[in-house]
C-alpha cells in the first residue's frame, strides 16, 4: 500500500473519530435550544401603537398587535375599564379625550386557550417630531459557547428602541444582531450614529471586562476600542452584565475597568452601564426612552437629561442586586446632555485631557 | 513525496489534536456526559443548569403552604427636584438621612407598612485620569435611602415594590421614586420542598437568567421563601412564591437567584 493510500485512511478514520465531539456539541445547542421552546406553547403578546391628534387635549391611538405569536383572539383594556374582546382583528383606535398617559392591556389566546399579556403606557398625544439625531442598536442572542438569551426579551426591546426614536423623528442606522455583531460593529459602525445600545451578555475577568460576541472566542475589550468612539458617536449603552463594575482583583484600582473603558470615549460623551449582573429588561429602556425623550409630561414635554433618565430607569426597572452607572467624558456632558430635540447637548471635549466623571454606582 | 506525506500528515494531526484542546481548554468550560452527550456547563446561567455547591445551606422559615397576594393597585411615585444628583455641601450621615427620608414619607402619604429600609446609598461623583487611576476629585451627592419590601416575614424580590429617597445637603429631599402594589390575601397554596427547589436551580429554571455567564460554581449559603413583584406597570395578577438562593460564585461575587416555589 502506497504512502497515500495510508496518509488517507489515517485521516477519514481521524475525522471519524472527531466526529461524535462535533455532533454532541450540536446536539448540545439544539438540546438548548428546546429549552427555551418550552415557551412556545403561549402566545406572545405584542402590540405597538401610534398616536394622531388635532390638539394637545385629545388624540386617537391606534394599537396594532399582529406581530404576537400564536394569537387567535385578542382582548383589550384601558387603564381599569372592562375588557373589550375581540375574535379576530389585531388592531384597535381608542379615543381619549384629555391627552394624558394611559396604560393599555393586550391578552391574547390561542387554539390552546392558553394566554399571554403585555402592557403599555400609552401616551395619547402624538409623540412631537422633535430631533434630528441617529441611532444604532446590536444585540445577540444566541452564542456558541455561552447559554442563549431570550429572543423575547430582547428582540421587544430592540423594538421599543426602534419605535420611540422613530416616533421621535431619529434616523436609523443600523440594526445588527447575532454573528453579524463583530469587533467591526464596535470599532467602527458604533461611531456612525449619535446613539448606540447594546445587548449581550458581558464577561468581567480578572484585569478587564469584555462583549461577548456570539462566538465568544472572539470579545470586545476596551482596549480594541480606545479613542474608537467619535465621529457621531455621542451615547453608548453597554446593557450588559459588569462592564462598569468596582474591579476587586488586588493591585488594581477600583475604579480599573471604569479607567478602561473611559479610554473609548472620543467624542463620545457617556457610556451607560452596569456595575453588577443585570438581566434583559423591556422595562428599563422603555423607562429611559419615556423619561429623556418627555412621554407622557404635560403639556411642552421635553425629556429629562440622560443621567437622570438613565438612574430613574434602572430604579424603576431592576431590583436592588443590580447596580448601574455611568462614565462621561467631562462634568458637563454629566449633568447636561439631552437627546437630541430634548435639550442642551454638551460639546465634544476639545483637548483630550485623560480624564472622566463617574459615579458610585446605585442599587437598583 | 514521501516527506511531503509526512508534513501533511504531521500538520493534519496537529489541527486534529487542536480542535478538542480548543474546546476544553476555555476556563469557564468544565465538560462532563450527561446521558451520554458531551455537556459543556457553562455554570451560572447556563441553559443546563447551574454548579451548586449546597453543602451547609441554611434554609430560612420554611413552611410547605404559604399565602398567596392577589394584586389590587399600583402606585408610583417620581419626584425629582432641582439639584439631584448635583454636587451637595452639607450632607447629612446615613443615620440623619435615614431620619429625614422617614419623616418626608410620613409626610407625603405615609410608609408602606410592609416597607423596610434595605440599603443607604451615599453617591460620589469623582474625577478620574484614567491613564494612571488618580482619583482627581471626589464630591458627595448626597444619600439614597432605599426601602425594600417584606410581607409577614419573607423578602419581595424583583423590581417592582421599591422606595427611594434621595437626601442632599442640608437635609433637602432632592428626589423620591417609588413603586408599590397594594395586595389582598387570596388563599394558601403549597410550595415544593428545599430540595425539589435546588434541583430546579440546578436545571437552570431560574426566573432571571443573568446577562452575564458564569463565574466558576454557585455556592449557596442561604435559601428562603419569598415573592416576586414585576417591574412598575407590568401586569401582575397574583404574589406567588418563590424560593430565594442567597450565595458567592467562584470570584466571590453575591449571587441572588430565584424559583418558582408552587408546583408546576
Amino acid at each position: 500500500m502506497n504512502m497515500k493510500i495510508i496518509v488517507i485512511l489515517i485521516c477519514t478514520l481521524m475525522i471519524a473519530a472527531a466526529l461524535p465531539i462535533t455532533t454532541a456539541f450540536t446536539a448540545n445547542k439544539k438540546k438548548e435550544s428546546d429549552g427555551i421552546e418550552t415557551l412556545a406553547d403561549y402566545p406572545t403578546a405584542k402590540f405597538s401603537w401610534k398616536a394622531y391628534g388635532f390638539s394637545p387635549f385629545f388624540a386617537f391611538v391606534v394599537t396594532d398587535a399582529s406581530d404576537s405569536i400564536d394569537a387567535e383572539k385578542y382582548r383589550w383594556q384601558v387603564d381599569d375599564d372592562s375588557w373589550s374582546v375581540m375574535s379576530s382583528s389585531s388592531k384597535k383606535l381608542f379615543f381619549f379625550p384629555d391627552g394624558q398617559m394611559h396604560k393599555i392591556n393586550l391578552e391574547v389566546t390561542n387554539s390552546n386557550g392558553n394566554t399571554g399579556m403585555i402592557s403599555h403606557l400609552v401616551f395619547a398625544r402624538p409623540l412631537l417630531k422633535s430631533g434630528s439625531g441617529s441611532y444604532s442598536i446590536s444585540y445577540i442572542t444566541e452564542y456558541d459557547w455561552l447559554d442563549d438569551l431570550s429572543k423575547k426579551y430582547l428582540s421587544a426591546q430592540s423594538t421599543e428602541i426602534q419605535y420611540v426614536f422613530n416616533a421621535a423623528g431619529w434616523s436609523k442606522e443600523f440594526a445588527k444582531t447575532g454573528s453579524s455583531v463583530t469587533e467591526s460593529t464596535f470599532k467602527n459602525d458604533v461611531s456612525t450614529s449619535n446613539f448606540h445600545y447594546h445587548c449581550g451578555h458581558g464577561i468581567c475577568s480578572i484585569v478587564k471586562t469584555e462583549l461577548a460576541l456570539k462566538n465568544w472566542l472572539s470579545t470586545v475589550e476596551p482596549s480594541e476600542v480606545k479613542n474608537k468612539w467619535n465621529n457621531k458617536c455621542k451615547w453608548v449603552w453597554l446593557h450588559s452584565c459588569h462592564m462598569l463594575e468596582d474591579c476587586n482583583t488586588p493591585g488594581y484600582d477600583k475604579d480599573h475597568f471604569r479607567n478602561l473603558w473611559a479610554g473609548a470615549l472620543n467624542t463620545c460623551h457617556m457610556i451607560l452601564g452596569y456595575a453588577s449582573v443585570t438581566y434583559p429588561s423591556y422595562s428599563v429602556v422603555s423607562e429611559f426612552f419615556n423619561e429623556a425623550l418627555g412621554i407622557g409630561k404635560s403639556f411642552y414635554p421635553k425629556g429629562s437629561d440622560i443621567l437622570s433618565s438613565y438612574k430613574i430607569a434602572t430604579k424603576f426597572a431592576h431590583g436592588s442586586n443590580v447596580k448601574a452607572t455611568v462614565i462621561a467624558d467631562t462634568y458637563d456632558q454629566l449633568y447636561d446632555d439631552h437627546l437630541y430635540g430634548q435639550g442642551t447637548v454638551q460639546s465634544d471635549e476639545t483637548n483630550n485631557d485623560n480624564t472622566y466623571y463617574t459615579i458610585t454606582p446605585w442599587g437598583c | 513525496m514521501k516527506n511531503n506525506y509526512v508534513a501533511f500528515f504531521t500538520i493534519f494531526l496537529l489541527i486534529i489534536s487542536i480542535i478538542p484542546l480548543a474546546l476544553s481548554s476555555n476556563s469557564f468550560v468544565n465538560n462532563d456526559f450527561k446521558d451520554g452527550i458531551l455537556v459543556p456547563s457553562y455554570g451560572l446561567g447556563s441553559s443546563y443548569g447551574i454548579n451548586v455547591l449546597k453543602e451547609n445551606i441554611v434554609i430560612k422559615d420554611y413552611s410547605s403552604s404559604v399565602t398567596i397576594y392577589k394584586v389590587v393597585d399600583e402606585s408610583r411615585d417620581k419626584i425629582i427636584k432641582s439639584g439631584y444628583m448635583k454636587p451637595q455641601s452639607n450632607s447629612p450621615s446615613e443615620e440623619e438621612a435615614k431620619d429625614i427620608a422617614d419623616s418626608y414619607l410620613s409626610s407625603h402619604g405615609g410608609i408602606p407598612e410592609d416597607a423596610v429600609v434595605s440599603y443607604i446609598e451615599p453617591q460620589y461623583l469623582k474625577k478620574i485620569d484614567y491613564t494612571t487611576g488618580e482619583i482627581l476629585e471626589t464630591r458627595s451627592l448626597g444619600i439614597d435611602v432605599n426601602y425594600g419590601r417584606i410581607i409577614n416575614g419573607m423578602q419581595v424580590a424583583g423590581p417592582g415594590d421599591f422606595i427611594m429617597v434621595s437626601v442632599g445637603g442640608d437635609g433637602k429631599v432632592l428626589c423620591h421614586l417609588g413603586s408599590w402594589r397594594s395586595l389582598e390575601e387570596a388563599g394558601e397554596v403549597e410550595v415544593i420542598s428545599p430540595d425539589t427547589a435546588l434541583s430546579r436551580l440546578e436545571n437552570g429554571q431560574v426566573i432571571d437568567r443573568p446577562l452575564s455567564p458564569i463565574r466558576g460554581s454557585l455556592t449557596v449559603n442561604e435559601m428562603c421563601l419569598g415573592y416576586y413583584s414585576e417591574a412598575s406597570l407590568v401586569y401582575q395578577e397574583f404574589y406567588q412564591p418563590i424560593w430565594i438562593f442567597k450565595g458567592v460564585d467562584s470570584q466571590g461575587e453575591n449571587i441572588e437567584l430565584a424559583v418558582e416555589a408552587t408546583f408546576q
